[in-house]
Parts: structure tokens; C-alpha cells; sequence
């Protein structure tokens, strides 16, 4: 757990007093990824090396577990945060393994057991072993900042600063590690403060969003929240015109498909297939194989004449897997022109039905639930 | 740094003379000549060596750590203007530090070693200091970030971080001091410069390059040794030569 208190920071410089963070409160609980976002020069980065006593406070005071942190000893509180700067900031005289194990070596592991560390770790960032050998220079920019991101996890800490550790990264190679950090986060479980401009990044990653504006943090909430229910016009803006697209991100498919919909076997008969469509009042009936899967369509014009529903289905062009959220769905949508999709579960058997319908009335009803909350 | 490509210029060009020097000396059949002073060039050679290696040795063992000192944190205000001092200490000629170090401490191989140590003492705590202050300030953050002490920053990450810029300021240092130690003769400090200097006086050529080829080729060997070191001793990650 992480506590910041009335959190001032004040720098004196030849042009006078520059307020970098002035009167910052809030807190992020064991296990959680919060985002420091806002424009550049709002004060995420002096907020977050308080944190680790890079930069002294003016005032206001920071807990780490309870426990202020001007109470521990410099070195010791340190060791015990993972700490990866926007800079990357690799040692150019060691290697990549050495690098890693930085951390490790001065808690006094035993060799076998930082090699091991290191071999892990860059397995879990999806390099190759055998860049534990190499040296910082020889290395692409992605990788290094791999590399520094187990440089950051090698001591195990239980907190995790990280400067817009991603960065520098091009943005396909950006989209592949932020998932395999969220992947490695969910095992994991460490409390982290991760800055960041970029709000797509932010609604991907966060559990909860600070967004900072001039030194104040203006809100405070899960990304659904910020997104849904902006406090004032900077967050809005900062957000996007596009915030409602952006929310859709955040929900599975699973959490807004309509799972009662009538289905029918290939063997049964056409009209099997209209009296299920008439008591649903649908315009459609999806035809399942015998495993569950969904193979084809029947729509109203399909069901006057006789025989069976596996004869006369017109082929499914498309499904989605129900653990997408429902950009994909939508997306696909549009693509196929479609107002519906067949959803499927990770085997490809039939879970439900999607459409525009239910997920307007998801985004709606959600935002009618954050009110509340809000309000109460 | 342009310096080890000045170095390779430069040793091409002694090369190249050494080579006409060579020429010249069996044309005119000076190589005899020299050769008679064998016995002198390796008792000379000698003290050479030894004023050289007690001046440089010392130089090293001030110069880094005071270059190292000047970088601390403390240092700060001062340190600029020390470098000052030191850069306006390298302008003044060879000869000035020689008679400045004699009018002190009179003639004979303490002076000569202490003209030798000051001047030898300068490219070695401007490069260490230069090459401390070069590392970036995110490996510097990172460091500190990741609770490393003072004393852990140093060691495992400045002083490797400017080892090649120490040791070319360092290679530096002593080729210099080879080239200035023929002087410490005029202090009574003896060495090669005793060959030299009493060929000039006596117009006896021989004898003069019985000194100075020697010397000559004392700062070649020396300057390629160190450039081994350079080359195998420094880590590959920060070693522009591998
Ligand atoms: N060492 C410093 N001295 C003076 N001003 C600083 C210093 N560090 C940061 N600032 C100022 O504080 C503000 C916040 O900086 P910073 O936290 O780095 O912003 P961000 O990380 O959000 O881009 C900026 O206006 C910056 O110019
Ligand atoms: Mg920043």
C-alpha cells in the first residue's frame, strides 16, 4: 500500500519558486497499478522519486505499508521499491545479467540463485537467454528497456515506481509488452505507481488513475470512472472526445452479452426453428453442431419452407470470443456489417449473442451505476 | 575523445622518422657509433625507467584520487576552479617547473621525480575528473534509485564508467613525462638526457641519439602497452575499442 499525504513539493530556482506538486493526496492498495497521467511538466515524475526519496518533500508526509517512509533508512527503503526511470538508464559497463542482478547481489543472494533470477526474468519479458551475456550497447532500444524492466523486478520488491516505462518502445512492440506486464502484474501482484502521458496506455494498464495538472491532482478514480464521469473540462479534454470508445475497452464482451437467445440443432426442423424465433421475437436463430458450435444462420426468410435447420443455414461469417472487450466487438461489427455476432468461450462453443443494442444499454447502465456511486 | 586517434597519427609519423633516422644513422655509419655507448644507454636507460615509473606511479596515485575527490558532491563550488588551476598548471613550459622545482629542493632526483610527479599529475586528475562527471545523470539516478550507496556508485559504476578516459589521460601522462625525463639531466637528476645534452654540447651526434633513440622508443613501447591495457583490461561495455 501506498499513502501520500497533502504531498508539496517546491523547487527553488534562478527564476524564482516553480510549485511542482502542491497539496497532493491519495492512495493506491496492496496489489494495485495506479497511473500518474497528465500533460508534461505536471509533476508525475517529481511526485513519484518523493516517493522514493530521489527528490526531498517540502512537505506532506508518504506511507509504504503503513510505515512513513522518512522512518526507514535510505539504502534499506531503496532496495525494498523497484524503481524504473523514463531514461532506461542501463549500466554500460555491466552486463545484461548484471544489470538484473544489481539489486539481488546487494541483498546478498547467492550466485546461483541471481543467475537463476536473471534467466526467469528475462524469460518473462520474452527475451532470449542469451542476452544475459550481452552488454547494454548491444542491444535495441525495446530490449533495453526490457532489460530495465527486470532490472526492476529482480529484488522482488513489493512496490514498483516506473517512469513511462515503455516510452521508448515503437508502438506495436509498446502493445506487446504492456500485455506481457499486465500478464506478469496479475501473477505478481505488486503495488505500483506508474506514470505515463498517454492515456490509452493508462486505460489499458491502470486499477486506478491520478490525472495531474499543474502540480494538483485534479481526479481520482478507476479508468471507467475518469472516463465515464470527467470532474471538469481538462479531464475531459485530456480523456478525448472519444472517451465513450475508450470505455468500451475496459468491458469484457462476457459482461454485456445476452446469454438467453434461442439456438437450434442442424437435425431439428425449420419449424422447430420458427416457433423458437416467434416466442423470442427474434429476427435470427443461430444452428448449433453437435459440440455447441455455431455453424450457421437462419433468418425470418429461411424459416416458410420445409426440412431441416442444418440444411437450409447460411454459414456464420464471423464470431468473437467472449474474453474481448467490446471495442473488438464493435469493431468487427463494422467490418462485417452487422448489428449482431455470435459470441463464443475459449473451446468455440456458443455462449450467447452481442449487439449494438446491448452494449449501448451496458455503457448506460454502467454510467448510471458511477453516478450513484459518485453521488453517494 | 580524439585522442588515440592524434596517438596513431603520431605514432605513424615516429615510425616513419625512426625509419629515415635508421637510414641516415647506417649511411653515415653513426649505428657503430651509437652502439659504442651501449653500456651508458642501459645504466641511463635505467635511471630513465626509474625516474619515469617512481613520477608516474605517484601521479596515479594522487591524480585519481584527486580527480575522484574534486567530483564528489561537497566538491562542488570548488571544483570548477580548481580545474582551472590545474589547466593553467599544463601551459607552463617544462623547463619553468623544472627550475621552480629546483630553486626548492635543490639538484638531484628528488626535484627532477617532483617536476616530473606535477607535470605528470595534470591530464591524469583532469581525465578522471572529466571522465567521472561524463556519466549521465540517469545512470547516476538509476543508481541512487536503486539504493546504492556512495561508495557502491563509485566503484561499480563511476570509476568503470570513466575507466577509458582515466587510462587515455593516464597514457597520456607518462609519454609526456618519457618525453620531459631527458630534462631532469639539467637538474642532476640523470637519466637518458645525459647522453643527450652532453652530444649537443659536445656537437658528438652519436651520442646524442644514443639518448634520444632510446628514449624515443622507451614512450612508443610504453604508450603500446598501455594500449593493450586499454584494449583487454577495460569491460567490453564500455570499451569504444572492442
Ligand atoms: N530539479 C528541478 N528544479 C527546478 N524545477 C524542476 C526540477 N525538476 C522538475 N522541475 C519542474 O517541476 C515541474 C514538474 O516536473 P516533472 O515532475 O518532471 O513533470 P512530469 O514528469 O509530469 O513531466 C516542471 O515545471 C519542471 O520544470
Ligand atoms: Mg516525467
Amino acid at each position: 500500500m501506498i499513502r501520500v499525504e497533502d504531498l508539496q513539493k517546491t523547487f527553488q530556482t534562478e527564476r524564482g519558486e516553480v510549485r511542482a506538486v502542491q497539496d497532493v493526496n491519495f492512495e493506491v492498495p496492496e496489489g494495485e497499478l495506479c497511473i500518474l497521467l497528465g500533460p508534461s511538466g505536471c509533476g508525475k515524475t517529481t511526485t513519484l522519486k518523493m516517493v522514493n526519496r530521489l527528490i526531498p518533500r517540502t512537505s506532506g508526509k508518504i506511507y509504504i505499508n503503513e510505515r512513513d517512509t522518512d522512518e526507514y533508512d535510505i539504502v534499506e527503503l531503496r532496495r525494498h521499491i523497484g524503481y524504473v526511470i523514463q531514461q532506461i538508464g542501463l549500466f554500460p559497463n555491466m552486463t545484461v545479467e548484471e544489470n538484473i542482478c544489481v539489486v539481488p547481489k546487494m541483498l546478498g543472494w547467492s550466485k546461483k540463485q541471481q543467475h537463476e533470477r536473471a534467466a526467469d526474468l528475462v524469460n518473462m519479458v520474452a527475451l532470449d537467454q542469451s542476452v544475459l551475456s550481452r552488454y547494454p550497447k548491444e542491444l535495441s532500444g525495446g530490449q533495453q528497456q526490457r532489460v530495465g524492466l527486470c532490472r526492476g523486478l529482480a529484488g522482488d520488491p513489493p512496490v514498483l515506481l516506473m517512469d513511462e516505462p515503455f516510452g521508448a518502445i515503437d508502438p506495436i512492440n509498446r502493445e506487446i509488452i504492456q500485455d506481457e506486464f499486465l500478464k506478469m502484474q496479475a501473477d505478481l501482484k505488486k503495488t505500483i505507481l506508474f506514470v505515463s502521458h498517454d492515456i490509452d496506455e493508462a486505460v489499458k494498464m491502470g486499477d486506478k488513475i491520478a490525472i495531474f495538472r499543474d502540480g494538483k491532482l485534479v481526479q481520482f478514480g478507476t479508468p471507467d470512472n475518469l472516463l465515464a464521469h470527467p470532474v471538469n473540462d481538462f479531464v475531459a479534454d485530456f480523456v478525448g472526445g472519444d472517451r465513450e470508445l475508450k470505455r468500451m475497452r475496459l468491458i469484457k464482451i462476457s459482461e454485456a452479452l445476452k446469454r438467453e437467445v434461442p439456438t437450434v440443432s442442424a437435425t431439428d426442423t425449420l419449424d422447430t426453428a420458427a416457433k423458437k424465433v416467434e416466442q423470442a421475437g427474434a429476427n435470427h436463430i443461430v444452428v448449433l453442431d453437435d459440440d455447441g458450435r455455431p455453424e450457421g444462420v437462419l433468418t425470418q426468410g429461411d424459416l416458410d419452407s420445409k426440412g431441416s435447420c442444418g440444411d437450409s443455414a447460411h454459414p456464420l461469417r464471423t464470431t468473437v470470443q467472449s474474453i474481448k472487450d467490446l471495442r473488438t466487438a464493435v469493431s468487427r461489427m463494422f467490418t462485417y456489417n452487422t448489428d449482431w455476432l455470435a459470441v463464443v468461450d475459449d473451446d468455440g462453443k456458443f455462449v450467447g449473442e452481442i449487439s449494438y443494442r446491448s452494449i449501448t444499454e451496458m455503457l448506460h447502465a454502467s454510467r448510471k451505476r458511477g453516478e450513484k456511486k459518485g453521488a453517494a | 575523445m580524439a585522442l588515440p586517434a592524434t596517438g596513431r597519427v603520431g605514432r605513424i609519423a615516429f615510425y616513419g622518422g625512426l625509419f629515415a633516422l635508421g637510414a641516415l644513422a647506417q649511411g653515415s655509419g653513426l649505428l657503430p657509433e651509437i652502439a659504442y655507448y651501449w653500456p651508458d644507454i642501459e645504466y641511463l636507460g635505467r635511471e630513465h625507467l626509474f625516474l619515469v615509473g617512481v613520477s608516474a606511479g605517484l601521479a596515479i596515485g594522487v591524480g585519481v584520487p584527486l580527480g575522484v575527490f574534486l567530483t564528489r558532491p561537497f566538491m562542488r563550488g570548488t571544483a570548477e576552479s580548481v580545474m582551472q588551476v590545474v589547466n593553467l598548471g599544463q601551459t607552463i613550459p617544462t623547463l619553468a617547473v623544472l627550475a621552480l622545482s629546483m630553486s626548492v629542493l635543490g639538484i638531484g632526483v628528488v626535484p627532477a621525480i617532483f617536476a616530473l610527479w606535477v607535470y605528470s599529475l595534470l591530464p591524469i586528475v583532469r581525465n578522471t575528473y572529466a571522465g567521472i562527471l561524463n556519466v549521465p545523470p540517469a545512470i547516476h539516478e538509476a543508481a541512487r534509485g536503486m539504493g546504492m550507496t556512495n561508495n557502491q556508485i563509485l566503484w561499480r559504476i563511476e570509476l568503470p564508467n570513466a575507466l577509458y578516459v582515466m587510462i587515455a589521460g593516464i597514457r597520456t601522462a607518462v609519454v609526456i613525462n618519457i618525453g620531459t625525463a631527458p630534462l631532469a639531466f639539467l637538474i642532476g637528476g640523470g637519466g637518458l638526457g645525459q647522453l643527450i645534452f652532453t652530444g649537443i654540447d659536445l656537437f658528438n651526434t652519436g651520442m646524442m641519439l644514443a639518448g634520444a633513440i632510446p628514449t624515443a622508443l622507451m614512450a612508443v613501447v610504453v604508450d603500446f602497452l598501455l594500449g593493450l591495457i586499454a584494449f583487454y583490461f577495460i569491460p567490453r561495455g564500455v570499451n569504444p575499442l572492442r
